[in-house]
């Protein structure tokens, strides 16, 4: 498949079942909405090495967050239950506890539940305060600069962790440039997110190494300065890889995403950019496979 | 969706007891056998039929009407459905309930919502003593749900409340929230003497309310967002909460201090 002079390769993203929660955070000002935000999303890139990969899904006007605020929609993805709880108490407890104005909300409802506050009032040290109505449950945990709001209880769900597209291009600028296009096409679609640095990977990684500790190398078939030695998959003329890996709670919002970010680049970026391919381990990975012939229809 | 209608017949000289009429416990009976049900008259057992003429299908729930003041322990220990009351009504209103909704287009008498646990009551005009609270010889009083009162309160509202929201839109009198163990009191109107006494926590709301209790520590001005988070909870469950805190930055009290609670005060205008 060509669109646009751009090579559409006849390959698949391969994506893997992970668990996501929803966080919404509330702050007095854009400022200390974003500054928590960000806190809590660091460090979050990859679940092989940060315990769980998270991004801002959306902003939230304040007339739809329960304490009429402006919010975040934090989206948090880990391989299980436990590993997500564990993350999100760590998270909030030091990014969003912490920073000046800031409350925090489960941002979805299921019968599966995780504690958020229900742990971290014990920051409280007994002059924590509970409200509840009907199944709705807060706490008021006294701080040094008023009160802190949290949630009870975040509701959690299934996820779907790795789905991905390649960019191939003649040229690093080009390569980039596009990336950043497809970034911001993508961030628009809701119940997904982009968990690394500006949404962008430029180190995309194959299962293993030579070295016995590694679980994870260089993803040595698209290393533009290795072509010579190895059996890459990249043309002569090649310069540059850049991957975008995207978490998200359904496969349909996945695969929107992805054809969001393949189309902007093949509609604006066809000079520089060659293909677009995507990151699968031959189906043994996950059960999710995203096909990126099917979605380019 | 149809209601069972029971119409009071003529006025009650003695008081009846009507803890068996509630949707959950009609819900598979036939309205013969729900004619031939005997309910406590003074000290004697009679049928229902004798006070009251039955009609209509029960799938939503159930409508009472006339001068229901004798009527007590309606909707007593209610699992779910739909009460609707025309006209006033006796003590014991929703004691125990546990879920559902009863609304009255008119006043209720003593103990409403008496050890409540979940599920909403709306009285349109007036209610008396022990709104909300515990029933004698009961440790708590309610311990979920929201009552929701447009007009006024009589004494003790709230007395030994555990949990959940009771909404007053005008005035109480004396005693609201003594002894409360926690849950949420708010008035809209003025109140009378003895705020908060022996409480141990809980939150009384207050407007322009000026406090000199000895019992209550002034604790300043701060901004409590939880006012709106909880005012959008109670927005979803009933559309009278709309802007009930416009304004967050209030007067804090703490107390009673004589038995070292930690209940408070908040004085929102």
């Amino acid at each position: 498949m060509i669109i646009n002079g751009i090579k559409i390769e006849n390959t698949f993203a391969e994506a893997f079942p992970m668990k996501a929660a929803r966080i919404i955070i509330t702050a007095d000002s854009q400022h200390w909405l974003k500054q928590a935000a960000n806190n809590m999303i660091g460090f979050a890139t990859s679940v092989i090495a940060c315990g769980c990969e998270a991004g801002i899904e959306k902003e939230i006007t304040s007339t739809k967050t329960p304490d009429g605020r402006p919010g975040i929609a934090v989206l948090l993805f880990a391989m299980n239950s436990e590993g997500l709880a564990k993350q999100v108490l760590r998270r909030v407890g030091q990014c969003i506890l912490t920073a000046p104005t800031t409350a925090c909300f489960s941002g979805l409802e299921t019968k599966e539940k995780i504690n958020l506050g229900n742990a971290i009032r014990f920051f409280g040290d007994g002059f924590q305060i509970s409200k509840k109505i009907n199944d709705k449950k807060i706490w008021r945990i006294p701080v040094m600069e008023g009160e802190f709001i949290i949630e009870d209880k975040t509701s959690i769900t299934a996820g779907i962790g790795g789905g991905n597209i390649l960019i191939i291009g003649d040229s690093n600028k080009e390569v980039l440039k596009s990336a950043e296009a497809a970034v911001k096409e993508m961030t628009k679609v809701n119940n997904i997110i982009l968990p690394f640095p500006g949404g962008i990977v430029r180190s995309g990684s194959k299962v293993g190494s030579k070295y016995k500790n590694l679980i994870a190398s260089t993803n040595d078939a698209y290393c533009p300065t290795l072509k010579g030695i190895t059996k890459t998959k990249l043309s002569k003329t090649n310069e540059s890889v850049l991957e975008i890996v995207i978490d998200g709670t359904n496969e349909k919002d996945i695969s929107l995403a992805m054809k969001k970010g393949i189309s902007i680049i093949c509609k604006k970026f066809n000079k520089g950019i060659k293909t677009i391919s995507a990151g699968n381990y031959g189906g043994k990975l996950g059960p999710y496979h995203f096909h990126l012939r099917d979605i380019m229809k | 969706m149809s209601y069972l209608v029971l119409k009071l017949k003529k006025k009650l000289k003695y008081r009846i007891n009507l803890d068996s009429i509630t949707p959950d416990k009609l819900s598979k009976k036939k309205i013969s056998t729900i004619k031939s049900l005997k309910i406590n008259y003074g000290k004697e057992k009679k049928e229902i039929s004798i006070f009251f003429s039955i009609s209509g299908k029960l799938e939503k729930g159930i409508i009472f009407k006339g001068q229901l003041n004798k009527c007590d322990y309606i909707g007593n220990k209610m699992k779910n459905g739909e009460i609707i009351i025309k006209g006033d009504v006796g003590d014991y209103l929703g004691n125990k309930m546990k879920n559902g909704k009863i609304i009255v287009h008119g006043s209720s008498s003593n103990y409403t919502g008496s050890s409540l646990k979940n599920g909403q009551i709306l009285i349109t005009k007036n209610t008396g003593d022990f709104l909300g609270s515990s029933i004698q010889g009961e440790k708590l009083g309610m311990s979920g749900g929201v009552i929701i009162i447009k007009g006024n309160a009589g004494h003790r509202v709230g007395f030994k409340m555990r949990s959940g929201v009771i909404y007053i839109k005008k005035n109480a009198k004396n005693f609201i929230g003594c002894q409360m163990i926690a849950g949420t009191i708010i008035v809209k109107g003025k109140v009378g003497s003895n705020i908060g006494l022996l409480m141990k926590r809980g939150t009384i709301i207050l407007e322009k309310q000026k406090l000199s209790s000895p019992y209550l520590n002034y604790n300043g001005k701060n901004n409590y967002i939880f006012l709106k988070v909880i005012e959008s909870y109670l927005k979803k469950i009933n559309n009278e909460f709309n802007n009930i805190f416009p304004n967050t930055y209030i007067k804090k009290y703490l107390g009673d201090i004589t038995c070292k609670g930690m209940g408070e005060i908040l004085i929102v205008k």
